[in-house]
């Protein structure tokens, strides 16, 4: 999967999640694989809805964490490529 | 017909286990394993019963049966320890989904028990041989069961097995050495009972770090990890897979990364730390 600025990352539907203190579970059942995810982490996660951009989300992690959008857009693309490898997004 | 004299009876997690066999050889190891678990007076039917006998086409195998289950052959001693052991706990868990069985090494400390989990091969025994001879008293070197409901949970008392020497503390006479194994009786170690768990730590072994660290992780992480290593967390939630479980047990356990390298070091560390836990 091409992860760039313009992607609308998509997390996949039949994922379990579960929030623990602000930082997710994320149950795959497909994989039968457990990951966790940090605060900004999780975050992301739940902003990849499939309908906003990589640059649309570090720009709300940005406001939420208040760090710069450079930092926020590093982060979010880590991320997203983190939630590729690990298969919960969807593939085009 | 059946020997009383051949018959070994344990007493595993309220389960009872009898084991048929006429190897006095063979009794007295299963007695250096799991003697601190036999019970004399069998006051319930069995719930698992095993049968163990030579080959009769080969005298160098072991053949375990199972009243239910397929034949085991194995060929040495280490490996009839091994497949007997795996065997009989996974018939335990069946008999008790109750209890959430994790991979894991359980030791007690001033009356607050704590598990140390890590994977096979990565220091959970030689860890808990370390502690034992610091001061803590023995669970379980390998598994884990707790009674969500109070916390508790319950030992498992086989001796304790190390893949080699370990390089503290001296091993006691009566240990039992096996092509593949090392076991300590339990009549050799300090013994705890059923005990309300406190702590968690998940043990990393690294050689280049100058003292052990201790490092609290979140209640999510530590949840990640507990599902990882627990042996039958589906039979606790049909509709989230067991993550509420894994949850609900992290949440009432303190939870650290414990990066080990100096036995003694790491035994003293753990041990400030868990007097600072109430």
């Amino acid at each position: 999967m091409k992860i760039d600025h313009s992607l609308t990352p998509q997390i996949k539907q039949d994922l379990l999640t579960r929030s623990v203190e602000g930082e997710l579970l994320v149950f795959d059942n497909e994989e039968t694989e457990i990951h966790q995810l940090n605060l900004s982490a999780s975050f992301i996660f739940n902003k990849c809805n499939g309908t906003l951009s990589i640059d649309s989300i570090a720009q709300s992690l940005a406001d939420e964490f208040d760090i710069s959008l450079d930092k926020a857009l590093q982060d979010v693309l880590i991320a997203v490529r983190s939630f590729a490898d690990k298969g919960l997004l969807l593939e085009d | 017909m059946i020997n009383n004299q051949h018959q070994i009876i344990f007493s595993i997690f309220k389960c009872i286990v009898v084991v048929n066999c006429a190897l006095p050889d063979l009794r007295a190891v299963l007695f250096k394993i799991f003697g601190a678990m036999q019970i004399t007076d069998q006051s319930k039917p069995a719930d698992i019963t095993f049968h163990i006998k030579c080959s009769t086409s080969n005298s160098n195998q072991i053949i375990i049966s199972r009243e239910g289950g397929n034949d085991l052959i194995t060929n040495d001693i280490g490996e009839f320890i091994f497949l007997f052991e795996k065997d009989m706990t996974i018939e335990l868990q069946k008999l008790r989904p109750d209890l959430l069985f994790i991979h894991s090494a359980a030791l007690e400390y001033k009356g607050k028990a704590l598990l140390i989990v890590a994977p096979s091969g990565t220091g959970k025994s030689t860890t808990s041989w370390a502690m034992i001879n610091s001061g803590f008293k023995y669970l379980s070197d390998e598994l884990a069961p707790i009674d969500i409901n109070s916390m508790s949970i319950h030992p498992y008392h086989h001796a304790l097995c190390l893949k080699s020497e370990p390089p503290v503390f001296k091993l006691p006479e009566n240990t039992l050495f096996t092509s593949q194994t090392i076991h300590v009786p339990c009549d050799s170690l300090p013994l705890a009972e059923s005990i309300k768990i406190k702590a968690v730590f998940y043990l990393e072994y690294i050689d280049n770090i100058i003292e052990p660290e201790i490092i609290p992780i979140s209640t999510a992480e530590s949840a990640a990890n507990l599902y990882a290593n627990s042996l039958n967390i589906l039979a606790h939630g049909e509709n989230d897979s067991g993550l509420g479980v894994a949850i609900t047990v992290a949440s009432q356990l303190d939870a650290y990364k414990l990066k080990s390298n100096d036995l003694e070091k790491t035994c003293s560390e753990v041990k400030l730390l868990m007097d600072s836990i109430n």
